[in-house]
Formats: structure tokens, C-alpha cells, sequence
């Protein structure tokens, strides 16, 4: 829903790093030596010198002679230009062939389409060496069987990616919207699959190309590809080889040069894919600094965070200067829209802010206990985490039953079996039918409703005394959602522990929690009792919000609001109120000033000017 | 239009199972349904891009709007492109002023619009396309909710403006509720409900549809969700 | 795995071994002329050479041919080469051993050293931390992919068995002599699998059951090797298995640099030699190998992965 976060696709660049800088500068030189290489040492490539044949290095020949007397470092320098064509052929002649076979399938009539697939599939995993040996016992020894073999053996991979990249395509929406608007077969296929799969496939025939000049080396070294009088790195390795008990330094040229072009041609292509890959993100939970105690404790208070701040490097603050406190038994809903920091308020009381942010507070309590002083075992068993995916949430590769015993198995010292009758129990106490057995299935055995209920229980294994729960039910249908948002209401009233539910769904959270804590660009702009929200919402913002929900008693000919603009980005945020430029109510004073959050009546607090 | 005796099946799996609706012109009929109950692929039939038996009668062209802006979009056109794919170059301005976006954003890349502008551009494609059946799959579902109501205000406009039929779908019953005519309750790949917006909220006959009705979140008589 | 993805591959295996004899069958048809000429050379008489290929069947109608090819393979018999007169099944058989010890030994040591160090690396590096550790990292296993192995038998012969004299330069006799050719064979693939499994543990660490068996406050140990390492072992697995037919392969070049007496030298000879009897059972038996490992590698994983059909790998 609106929680998944996706970044957008960013315009792509590829990142000068060390590696890719050294990979461009092999690559570039190898390229000039292919074209200068024989100019200038062709003469002395060829040049035979009967009275220093078969000699090491020295210093007028510093990789040595050959048999015949030929100087080794110009045959090298010149066996480049030769190596890398010999490469650059295979490959365009595999990247032609795998093309082609690639889109076959899409052309073809299902049986043939099938049968090309299969072939494909099967030819993937034969090792190129294999089938370039085949196609040398065909053509016979020489460097047009090499070619032709390891252009077979590139041809597989190729057909390969086409066909997986044209079916994405293919199968995405903005083609499907396409044959829809009656844009022609052949109009589709230039204008919308080629251009997304182009690129793709040019990667992959720059990083082919490393391949191949090594496959052919290969084979050359073998004596099965390129024959005298030709010769390419792998020829020169194969006649130093046998003379390496000798003159060691004889097989050194080549094979450095070889080694050089491949390293050179893999460093460049990482590089490039690299930069295409859109990688996500991940995260991993700071050390929480240590935060300095100011006023006075709440005695109440199970949860007491006052001035929380998470930043990120380079000046974005999504929290700014968040207090908020939760008693026993008490659920407090913390609401905004995405962007408004209210996910990340979560992982900084949950310690599990990714990095490299870091978090700042006066003071984040826990049962009256600094969470930066408690140890693991007391956070881990005192803490109950909920998020949005119940799938991704458990480990695949466990059973359920073996997930919730684990807790009491590492903090408590639990013997396994009691562990086990433990988190059965509390299966049974999150209502899961059939307990017993549930314990013992993997996740993706089990529904949604049923996986989030099971980790709810994971979080009831501890003597949780805050409940912290991410979006839990987006996710889910509306039905099983009020199933959960009952689970979790009759969990709190019966552990005593405090909950704090996230959502940015405003009904979901007036339905479900006692007090509500509205979010705007990182900051609480307003603090409510949940049954005032309908009626007694002070904030422009929150009441804007409630208004452009539509409920089941909507005035249906009225048009619904909405709000104009966009939530300002973390890094964007202005010194006066964030949500001044969207307010109809803003004055002057409301972009250059910000306003304080205040009491606002007995129970609530509002930050605006307007208001209060 | 009407659609008429429409099934899909995937393998031994029914997804629709003989599904009659009836979608006149200026009138949104809203079907609403949870994940599995066929709602997405009734959609996807009507618009012919999943195998079906049964007829879609009366429509010339089918038109849809997706769920995901950030897929439906071709990344490497234009917005003007992409809406000239369907309409002609010509026709570009006054699709834009249709769906409200200024005619600055022709010359931009679906990554540089908002969830709700990309939204706005795949209606002006679908419109572009002059369809007399718009559907609509969970076109707001991944939008915020300050976002979502200038977008179902767009779809009411367009239908008085243009006449328009169309298939709203959306798992969101009170949103189906304000932007639809018609709703029509969908569980198990059957249609178990259809009425008059009003009358189905109101007095829902089918269980199901009460079922899902008692479990919207409401602000108003909120009740804690204490048993 | 479901009982009909089982029977699905098997039937996909059998097939492929199917294609795979007529495949090597046509080879010997595929070559330009006349093999047996170009086996025995220009100047051999015309009578050897139709006698020659009389006794092959080679005269005989290429049905009849393709008859005999198969019920002969499938006793067993893969014909006798042209050059010593020895059966080549019996070479094969003496062969075999050595490769596929090789190869099983480089692909268990590619797999023991790889897997942690991928782990650690993702681990030290992850979200962007420390990016000199992750810049040495991606160097070093980008250049190591990148050298073929070729290049790494050589290397260890010149400074191992030449320079140090520590390790026989080549042969097989003895355990100690498996140390450079396995070393050799190992150390690309070491490095593959060592980016996957950092990768790997990268993409499992971000998701959500590990956020939560942090906010558990998992001892980080039990986190990484209980909860992400079996999340991330399907992929390493997969490669891994998909490396040990590329090792097999790769064996060929290891074996012609360590002279190592395995099915690897025997191809090049006879490829070199034109003993085309020997080179049509040696492929014939690397792409029936290379078969096995797959469909072992599908039902190693559909018993791993409980959630997995089998796979099409890529």
C-alpha cells in the first residue's frame, strides 16, 4: 500500500570507483595495443634469429626467444590485437545467435516456442569449454572451431537473458495498457521492449567479451585453437608452457596478458552492471547513543521518548524532536502518511534504525529503564515487534513452533521441550486453530491472518511490556484485519503491556487505539484522544485528513478534499511549519516561525498558530 | 455494456465463475472484494488480456487503469509519448487538461511525477485511447490518503464530463461506496451482491456483504475493538 | 517438492541424456570429409582406411548406425581407439576417478572457504558500513573471478613446485600432490561464490523476520548462522552446483598443466590426435555428468527449500 516505501527508478550513472576506474584504464590500454601492437613490433615479432633461439630473459629480450629466435615480449605486445578480435568475434556471433533464439519463442507458435525454451535450458548449463570442444572435434583444430565454439557457448546465455527480460517486459502493465490503445505488434516491440531490454543486453555482451577472450585462451592453450603460423596470448602460452621448468619468465608474458584482459574486462563489467542494478536497500540497527535524562520521569509510563531524533548523513532528519509516552494497557496510534517519519519513530524505540542513521533522544525509557542500560536478554523479552509482512517477517526456513521457542531458548535458558509447550500455548493464546500442529508447519503453510497471529505470539513468548506494532494489518483484507486489530487490542488489555500501533490508515487507528499521535514531516504537529478525532481534531492537517477519507456516511454529491502539494522529503524541511505551504489557514508567520506543540483543552495538544 | 457469462480459469482453479454485470454509460459501477475473490481477474478479462468464456457486449473499446503508477508507466517515454500512444500528438494538451496537469509536464519522465500525477497521466492514456469501458484496478490503493480523494473527485468529474462507463475495483468498500453508482460484491469468483451504492450499504443483503461492511474501520462509534 | 515435479525432471533429465548420445552419435558425421582420412592422415593406403572403416560400421546406413551406437553405449561399449586399440570404456573407467575426485575436492573447498567469507564480508559491510572493507572485497574477488585457471596452475607450478619445491609439479601420486590442482581449480570459484554469498546474506539480512529477531535480541552468532544462513544457502547452493559442472570442465586445463591422468588430458590428446572414437565417449561422458550434477543440484534443493518448485535455473 502506501507503506511499501519503493524508491522511484533513479536516473542511472555509473560510480567511479577504484576497481571500475582500474577495469576502464586496462580495457582502454588493451584497445590501443590492438590497434598500434602490430605498427609497431610486427617487425620484430617476426623477425627470426637463428643465434638466440629458445634463450630466457636478457635484456635485449626481456621475456626470452621462442624456437626460432623470435623476441617473445613483441610477439605478445603484438598477439593482442589478434586475441581480441578472435574474442570480439565469438562473442558477436554468440550474442547474435542467442538473440535470435531469444525471441523465437515470442514468435514462434507454442510447440516450436516450447521446444527452442527447452534447448535453451538445456544448453544453459553445459559448461562453454564442453561445447567449444565439441564444435573443434567438428570443424577441426584451429581458430574457427575455437570461434564458432565459444560463440556456441556464449549463444545459451544470451537466449537466455532475451527471453527472460522480453517476457518481464512483455508481462509488464505499460505494455499490456499499449495492446489495449491497439498500438501495433511491431510498434510495441520498438517502442517499449527493445529500449528496456537493450541495455541489459549490452552489459552483457561487454562482460561476454572478457569471457571469451579467456574461453579462447583456453582453448589456443590447449593446442586446440589458433595454429602457427597465427598466434594469440594462448598460442604463446601453449609453446612457453613446456619450457616453464627452465625459463619460467618465457610463460610469464603471455600469461600475464591474459590474466590482465580478464581482469580488466570483469572489473569494467561489474562496474557497468553495477550501475544498471537497481540495488534495494538494507538494514541494520545502530548502537543507540546513550541519551541524557531531562525532567522529570513519568511514573505511569511504560514508554517515555522525549526528544527522539533519527538523521541520516548529509542533513536528512525524518524524526525531528518527537515525545510521546504509552501507559499500561493503553494503546497510543502514531498516524501519518508515507514520508511523515512515523515507521523510522518505530525502529529508533525498537533500536532497529538502519544505517547509517543515527538516533538522538533526551530520554527513551522502557519500564522505567534507559534502553541504552538494558541488556539483550531484558530488551529482547520486554519488546514486541509487529510489522506489515507476516511472510517476511518469519524465517522461511524454520517452523513456526521452532521460531517462537527460540526466544525462550536464548534469553531465558529454557530447555527446549518446555520451550516448545510454551510456544504452542501461546499459539493457542493468539487463538490459532489447531496449535499443536500449526507449531510444527513452515510460514507459507499458514494464511496471512494466521502468520501474523503467530507473530504476535512470538512477541508474547517474553513478558512483553511494549507492543510496537508497523503496519500490521495493511496487508490484510479488511475482515482478517479486524481480526488482528481484536488480537492485539484483547493481547494489551491482557499482558498490561502499552502497544504503539503505526498506520497511515486514520479510521483503522481511531477504531483501534486510546490516543492518537498525528505525524507531519517527521514531527508531532498533533496529539488527540482516538474518540475525538471525528468531531474535535484541532490541526489543519489531521482534520484534512479525516475529511479526504471517505467512510461509509460520505456525502456522496459533494466532491471529497483533498490536500494540495506534497509532503516535504526530510532533507527539505523548512524553519517554520512543514505543512504551511499545503495549509489554506497559513499565514506569514507560519513559514518563518514554527509552532510549538501545546495543550490544547484537557487532553489534547496541537502545534499550529491557528489553533491555539 | 454488459458483460455476460464471464469465467476465467487458471488450470483446475476457477477465478470468475459466471459473472452477468451490467456497466450503462455515465455510470461507475464499483465492485469491491477481498485478495482471491476474482475482482482483478474479471478486470484483466474485460480488457482481454487473460484467457476467458463469455462476452463483453456493447463496449467499443476497453481502457485500463492499473494499480502500481510506477509499472504502468513505460520509464523511457514521455509523458507526452506515452498519452500520443493512444490519442495522436495533437490530442496531448487537452487529455492533460482533462486529468488537471498542467501541459509543462508533457516533456517529463514518469520519474519525475508523483504516485498521484503518474495516476493522472495513465487515466489521460487510457482516455486517449477513447474507451467505452474505463476500468479502474485499485487506481488508489498505493496512493496516500490526501492524494486518493483528488483522484476519485477526477474519476466522477470525468464520468459527467465524458459519459463515461466504468469498472471501479478496489478492495476499499467505502471508497467504492462514494465513487461508485453501482456496487457489486464479488467472493469466490461470484458476484454475490449487486444494487444501487446506497441501497447495498444500507441494507446489505448478502452475508458476506455484511461481513464486510461490519468490518470497515469507522471513526464514528468507534469501539475500541474490545469484545 | 511435489511428487509431479519430481517425475516432471526426471523425465526432463532422461530426454536430455537422449539428446545428448545422438548428439555425440553426430558428431563423428558432423566433420567435414572423411574422419577416418583425416584419423589416419593422407598418406595412410586406401585399403586401411576402408578397412577401418568397415570395422567402425561407418559404410553402413546412418538408421543402422545410429541403432548400433546406442545399444552398444548402453552396454557399455563406446568403441576401441584408433591410436592404441585400447576400449575406450576402459579408458573412461580409469580416467573418471581422478577427474571427479578432483573436481568434488575443489568444489567442497570453493564451498568451505567462500561461504563464511562472503558471510563475514556481508556481515562487516552491510548497508554501505565500512567501505573500504567492502571496496578490498569486491576487488579482490572481482580480480580472482577473473583469472582463469588455467593461469592459477601455472602460477602454483612456477612458485609452489619450481621456485619452493614444495608441492611435485605434476603427476598424481599421493595426497600431496592434489594440493596445487585442487587450489587451482578452487580459487575462481572461491571467489564467485564468496560475492553470491555476500550478496546473498546482504538481501536476507535487510528482510523482516531479521529486523525482528534483532528487536529479539538474538545473540548475533544464532542470528547469522541459524536464522540467514539457510535463507541464503539455496542461491549459494545452486551456483555452486552449477560450478561443479563448470569445475568439471575447467578440470580439462588443470589436468594438461598437472599432466594429471584424468579424463581432461585424455580429450586433449585425442582431440589433438584425431582419436575421434576416444573424444566421442570422453564428451559423451562430461555431458552425462554434467546432467547428473543438475538434476542432483534440483533435488538437492527441492528437499532443502520447502517452499520451492523446482527451480529453472539461470
Amino acid at each position: 500500500m502506501t507503506q511499501s516505501g519503493r524508491p522511484g527508478p533513479r536516473v542511472k550513472s555509473v560510480r567511479w570507483s577504484a576497481p571500475a576506474v582500474a577495469g576502464a584504464v586496462i580495457v582502454g590500454l588493451m584497445a590501443v595495443l590492438a590497434v598500434v601492437g602490430p605498427m609497431v613490433w610486427g617487425a620484430a615479432a617476426d623477425r627470426i634469429d637463428a643465434a638466440a633461439i629458445l634463450q630466457g630473459a636478457s635484456s635485449e629480450h626481456p621475456l626470452g626467444t621462442d624456437n626460432l629466435g623470435r623476441d617473445l615480449l613483441a610477439r605478445v605486445l603484438v598477439a593482442g590485437r589478434y586475441s581480441l578480435l578472435l574474442a570480439l568475434a565469438a562473442t558477436l556471433i554468440g550474442a547474435f545467435a542467442g538473440v535470435v533464439l531469444g525471441t523465437l519463442p515470442s514468435v514462434l507458435p507454442a510447440r516450436g516456442a516450447r521446444l527452442v525454451t527447452g534447448t535453451v535450458n538445456a544448453l544453459v548449463a553445459f559448461p562453454g569449454l564442453l561445447l567449444a570442444m565439441f564444435t573443434a572435434v567438428v570443424a577441426g583444430l584451429g581458430a574457427r572451431g575455437a570461434v564458432l565454439g565459444i560463440g556456441a557457448a556464449i549463444a545459451p546465455g544470451f537466449a537466455r537473458l532475451t527471453q527472460t527480460l522480453a517476457a518481464t517486459v512483455a508481462g509488464s502493465d505499460y505494455v499490456a495498457a499499449a495492446r489495449m490503445l491497439g498500438v501495433p505488434r511491431r510498434r510495441i516491440l520498438t517502442r517499449h521492449v527493445l529500449p528496456n531490454i537493450a541495455e541489459p543486453l549490452i552489459l552483457n555482451l561487454a562482460q561476454s567479451l572478457g569471457g571469451a577472450l579467456l574461453g579462447l585462451a583456453g582453448m589456443s592453450f590447449l593446442g586446440l585453437g589458433v595454429q602457427p603460423p597465427d598466434f594469440d596470448w594462448g598460442r604463446l602460452l601453449f609453446d612457453g608452457f613446456p619450457r616453464i621448468y627452465v625459463t619460467p619468465e618465457v610463460a610469464l608474458g603471455p600469461a600475464a596478458a591474459i590474466a590482465l584482459a580478464g581482469i580488466g574486462f570483469n572489473l569494467l563489467g561489474d562496474a557497468l552492471a553495477r550501475a544498471a542494478a537497481r540495488t534495494p536497500a538494507v538494514r541494520r540497527p545502530p548502537a543507540a547513543p546513550p541519551g541524557e535524562a531531562a525532567g522529570e520521569p513519568d511514573a505511569g509510563a511504560v514508554l517515555e521518548v522525549e526528544d527522539l531524533t533519527v538523521t541520516f548523513p548529509g542533513g536528512a532528519t525524518p524524526v525531528r524532536g518527537l515525545s510521546l509516552s504509552v501507559a499500561p494497557g493503553e494503546i497510543v496510534g502514531l498516524v501519518g502518511e508515507s514520508g511523515s517519519g512515523k515507521s523510522l519513530t518505530a525502529a529508533a524505540i525498537g533500536g532497529l534504525v538502519p544505517y547509517p542513521g543515527t538516533v538522538g533522544y533526551a530520554r527513551l525509557r522502557l519500564a522505567g529503564q534507559d534502553v541504552a542500560t538494558m541488556t539483550g536478554k531484558e530488551l529482547g523479552t520486554a519488546l514486541a515487534m509487529v510489522f506489515q509482512d507476516p511472510l517476511a517477517a518469519l524465517n522461511p526456513a524454520l517452523k513456526v513452533g521452532g521460531q517462537l521457542a527460540e526466544v525462550a531458548v536464548v534469553h531465558e535458558g529454557t530447555g527446549r521441550a518446555e520451550a516448545r509447550r510454551r510456544a504452542v500455548a501461546r499459539l493457542g493464546q493468539v487463538h490459532l486453530p489447531d496449535p499443536e500442529a500449526r507449531s510444527r508447519q513452515h510460514p507459507h503453510e499458514l494464511s496471512g491472518g494466521m502468520r501474523q497471529r503467530a507473530v504476535i505470539a512470538m512477541g508474547l513468548m517474553g513478558t512483553p511490556r511494549l507492543i510496537v506494532a508497523d503496519e500490521p494489518t495493511t496487508a490484510l483484507d479488511v475482515t482478517v484485519q479486524r481480526q488482528i486489530l481484536r488480537l492485539l487490542r484483547e493481547v494489551v488489555d491482557g499482558s498490561g503491556a502499552a502497544g504503539l500501533f503505526i498506520s497511515h490508515d486514520i479510521a483503522v487507528v481511531g477504531e483501534l487505539c486510546d490516543r492518537v499521535v498525528v505525524m507531519y514531516a517527521g514531527r508531532v504537529v498533533e496529539e488527540l484522544p482516538a474518540d475525538r478525532l471525528a468531531e474535535g481534531a484541532a490541526h489543519p492537517y489531521t482534520r484534512a485528513l479525516i475529511a479526504s477519507l471517505p467512510d461509509l456516511d460520505t456525502d456522496r454529491s459533494r466532491p471529497l478534499a483533498g490536500i494540495p502539494g506534497v509532503q516535504p522529503a526530510p532533507a527539505q524541511v523548512g524553519p517554520g511549519c512543514a505543512f504551511a505551504p499545503r495549509c489554506a489557514l497559513a499565514s506569514e508567520r507560519c513559514s518563518a516561525e514554527r509552532p510549538e506543540l501545546v495543550a490544547h483543552g484537557p487532553a489534547q495538544r496541537v502545534a499550529c498558530w491557528e489553533v491555539s | 455494456m454488459i458483460i455476460r457469462n464471464l469465467s476465467v480459469r487458471f488450470g483446475a482453479f476457477t477465478a470468475v465463475d459466471d459473472v452477468t454485470l451490467e456497466i450503462p454509460d455515465g455510470t461507475i459501477v464499483g465492485l469491491v472484494g477481498e485478495s482471491g475473490s476474482g475482482k482483478s481477474s474479471l478486470a484483466r478479462a474485460v480488457c482481454g488480456l487473460v484467457p476467458h468464456t463469455g462476452a463483453v457486449e456493447g463496449a467499443r473499446r476497453v481502457q485500463m487503469v492499473f494499480q502500481d503508477p510506477y509499472a504502468s508507466l513505460n520509464p523511457r517515454m514521455t509523458v507526452a509519448q506515452t498519452i500520443a500512444e493512444g490519442a495522436g500528438r495533437k490530442e496531448v494538451e487537452r487529455l492533460l487538461g482533462l486529468v488537471q496537469l498542467p501541459v509543462e509536464f508533457a516533456g517529463r519522465y514518469p520519474r519525475e511525477l508523483s504516485g498521484g500525477q503518474r495516476q493522472r497521466v495513465a487515466i489521460a492514456r487510457a482516455l486517449g485511447g477513447d474507451p467505452g469501458l474505463l476500468v479502474a484496478d485499485e487506481i488508489t490503493s498505493s496512493l496516500d490518503v490526501s492524494v486518493q480523494g483528488a483522484v476519485l473527485n477526477l474519476v466522477r468529474g470525468l464520468r459527467d464530463e465524458l459519459g463515461l462507463a466504468m469498472l471501479f475495483i478496489s478492495h476499499n468498500l467505502a471508497v467504492v461506496r462514494y465513487v461508485a453508482d453501482v456496487v457489486a460484491v464479488m467472493h469466490r469468483g461470484r458476484l454475490v451482491e449487486v444494487g444501487p451504492a446506497e441501497q447495498v450499504v444500507g441494507e446489505p443483503a448478502h452475508d458476506y456483504t455484511r461481513t464486510l461492511l461490519a468490518a470497515v474501520p469507522r471513526l464514528k462509534g468507534r469501539t475500541g475493538l474490545r469484545e | 517438492m511435489r511428487a509431479r515435479a519430481w517425475v516432471r525432471r526426471l523425465v526432463r533429465f532422461v530426454v536430455s541424456l537422449a539428446v545428448l548420445v545422438v548428439a555425440s552419435f553426430a558428431m563423428i558425421h558432423l566433420i567435414p570429409g572423411d574422419p577416418v582420412r583425416a584419423s589416419l592422415g593422407p598418406a595412410a593406403p586406401i585399403e586401411l582406411v576402408q578397412a577401418r572403416t568397415a570395422a567402425l560400421g561407418l559404410d553402413r546406413p546412418l538408421p543402422e548406425q545410429l541403432v548400433t551406437y546406442v545399444t552398444h553405449v548402453l552396454s557399455g561399449d563406446f568403441g576401441t581407439s584408433f591410436l592404441t586399440g585400447e576400449p575406450v570404456g576402459e579408458v573412461i573407467l580409469t580416467r573418471l576417478p581422478n577427474t571427479l575426485t578432483l573436481a568434488l575436492l575443489a568444489t567442497a573447498a570453493a564451498l568451505l572457504v567462500a561461504v563464511p567469507l562472503g558471510m563475514w564480508a556481508a556481515v562487516r559491510t552491510e548497508n554501505g558500513r565500512r567501505r573500504g572493507t567492502e571496496l578490498a572485497f569486491s576487488a579482490t574477488t572481482g580480480t580472482a573471478v577473473a583469472v582463469p585457471e588455467f593461469l592459477y596452475a601455472i602460477a602454483l607450478v612456477a612458485a609452489f613446485a619450481i621456485g619452493l619445491g614444495w608441492f611435485p609439479p605434476a603427476g598424481r601420486a599421493g595426497p600431496i600432490t592434489y594440493v596445487l590442482p585442487v587450489a587451482a581449480l578452487a580459487a575462481g570459484p572461491a571467489a564467485m561464490i564468496a560475492r553470491i554469498s555476500r550478496v546473498e546474506t546482504l538481501r536476507e539480512l535487510g528482510k523482516d523476520y531479521v529486523r525482528l529477531a534483532r528487536a529479539k535480541r538474538l545473540p548475533g552468532a544464532r542470528l547469522h548462522l541459524r536464522h540467514v544462513l539457510p535463507n541464503t544457502l539455496t542461491a549459494t547452493l545452486t551456483v555452486g552446483g552449477l560450478l561443479l559442472t563448470s569445475l568439471i570442465a575447467g578440470g580439462v586445463l588443470v589436468e594438461y598443466v598437472f599432466a594429471w591422468p584424468g579424463l581432461g588430458m585424455k580429450i586433449v590428446e585425442s582431440i589433438t590426435q584425431k582419436d575421434y572414437p576416444v573424444a566421442q565417449g570422453v564428451i559423451l561422458v562430461y555431458g552425462a555428468i554434467v546432467l547428473v550434477v543438475n538434476l542432483a543440484v534440483d533435488l538437492v534443493l527441492g528437499a532443502l527449500d520447502p517452499t520451492s518448485e523446482i527451480r529453472e535455473r539461470t
